[in-house]
C-alpha cells in the first residue's frame, strides 16, 4: 500500500504540538480547532493516493515534494485570510475599549469635582 | 449554614425579555443574589437595567458567551459565592426550578445541569438530531449519558468557580462537559421544563447549528480526550 510519509509524519507532528500547547492552557481550543482539521485531513490523505491523485489532477501539481509544499501554501494562505480578520476584529475592539475607558474617565472625573465642591460648599457654610 | 447563591444571567440585545424575565427571578427567587452580563448589546438592553436600578455588569463590547460567564464567575468568585447558576435571559428558563437545581448540588455535585429530557422525550427537528449527536459522544468518551448536553441552566459549585473564573479554555459547552466528566468532577441532571422564546432570534439557524455540532464533535473526540486527566 502507498502511504505519503511526508504528509503523515508533519501531520501527526503538528497535532501533537498542537495538543501540548492546549494541555498548558496557551491556546484556547477556538482557536485551535483549524489547525486540528488541517493535521487529521493531512494525515487521512496519506493513506489515501486517490485523494492526492484527484487534488494533483485538479490543480495540476504532480510532483510530489513539491504538491506537499503547494497544500501548505494554500492552507497558509487561508490562515493567514483568517488572522487578518481576526486582527481587525481585534483592532477594533481596542479601539471601542479605550474610548469607553477615556470617556468613563471623564465622568469620574466629574463626578468627582462635583463632589468636591459639595464638599467645599458644606464647609464653607 | 446559608449558602451565598448567585444567578449569572447573560444578557445580548434582549430588550424586549430581560424585563419580564428579571422580574420573574427577583419575584420567585428573592433569596439568591443576581448578576446581568449584558455583552455589549446594541439595543436598550442597558438602559432598561439602569433604569431599573438592576444589577449589572456592562462590557463595552461583544464577547462572546464564554467571556460574558466568565466574567460572572468572577464576580461571584470575587464576592465569596458558594454557587453560580448559568441562567439565560431569554425567556426559555423559568425561574421556580433554580431550587432544586441548588439543593440537587447541595447533595455534593460539581455541576448540575437542568435536562430537558430525563423523562420526557425528545422531539424530531434538527436541533434535537444535534443534540443527540453530543449525547453519543459523550457517551463514547465517557460512559456517562447526559441527556440534555446543551442545556444553558446549569449550577456549579465553588470548586468549578475557581477553575472557570481563570482557565482560557472555559466556555460553558458540551466538550467542556466531557473534560470535567473525565476529570472526575460530578455531574448530575434534575429535569426541569423550558419554554420557547418571548421574542427576538435564536443565534443557531442550519448553518451555524452544524458548524456547532462539527466543532463539538472535533473537540471532544480528538482535544478533551487528550487533555490532562489531574484533579
Amino acid at each position: 500500500m502507498y502511504i505519503s510519509y511526508e504528509s503523515l509524519i508533519i501531520g501527526i507532528v503538528t497535532f501533537i504540538l498542537i495538543i501540548i500547547t492546549i494541555r498548558s492552557s496557551k491556546m484556547r481550543i477556538k482557536d485551535a480547532i483549524f489547525w486540528i482539521i488541517w493535521t487529521i485531513t493531512l494525515s487521512i490523505f496519506a493513506f489515501f493516493p486517490e485523494a492526492t491523485e484527484w487534488i494533483q489532477h485538479i490543480t495540476g501539481v504532480y510532483n510530489q515534494e513539491i504538491y506537499l509544499f503547494f497544500l501548505i501554501i494554500i492552507f497558509s494562505y487561508f490562515l493567514m485570510l483568517r488572522h487578518t480578520t481576526i486582527l481587525s476584529q481585534h483592532e477594533d475592539k481596542i479601539k471601542e475599549i479605550s474610548q469607553n475607558i477615556a470617556i468613563s474617565q471623564l465622568e469620574q472625573k466629574k463626578v468627582n469635582k462635583e463632589i468636591m465642591e459639595l464638599l467645599q460648599y458644606g464647609n464653607n457654610k | 449554614m446559608m449558602n451565598k447563591v448567585l444567578l449569572i444571567i447573560p444578557a445580548y440585545n434582549e430588550e424586549n425579555n430581560i424585563e419580564k424575565v428579571i422580574n420573574g427571578v427577583i419575584k420567585t427567587c428573592p433569596e439568591y443574589d443576581y448578576i446581568i452580563i449584558n455583552d455589549g448589546s446594541t439595543d436598550k438592553t442597558p438602559e432598561i437595567c439602569r433604569k431599573n436600578n438592576y444589577n449589572f455588569i456592562d462590557l463595552p463590547i461583544n464577547t462572546g458567551i464564554g467571556i460574558v460567564v466568565q466574567a460572572g464567575f468572577k464576580y461571584a468568585l470575587y464576592n465569596g459565592y458558594d454557587y453560580a447558576v448559568q441562567f439565560d435571559c431569554d425567556g426559555q428558563h423559568f425561574p421556580n426550578y433554580i431550587k432544586p437545581l441548588i439543593e440537587k448540588a447541595k447533595e455534593g455535585f460539581n455541576i448540575v445541569i437542568g435536562s430537558r429530557f430525563i423523562n420526557v422525550k425528545r422531539g424530531h427537528n434538527l436541533r434535537m438530531v444535534g443534540s443527540k449527536i453530543l449525547s453519543c459522544l459523550i457517551y463514547l468518551t465517557t460512559g456517562r449519558f447526559i441527556a440534555d448536553p446543551t442545556s444553558g441552566m446549569k449550577v456549579y459549585d465553588r470548586v468549578m468557580l475557581e477553575y472557570y473564573a481563570r482557565e482560557i479554555n472555559s466556555a460553558p459547552e458540551p466538550d467542556d462537559l466531557v473534560y470535567h466528566l473525565r476529570r472526575g468532577k460530578k455531574v448530575a441532571e434534575v429535569q426541569v421544563m423550558m419554554g420557547k422564546r418571548h421574542a427576538g432570534l435564536s443565534y443557531f439557524n442550519v448553518v451555524t447549528g452544524t458548524l456547532f455540532i462539527i466543532y463539538m464533535s472535533i473537540s471532544i473526540l480528538f482535544i478533551q480526550t487528550l487533555r490532562p486527566k489531574r484533579k
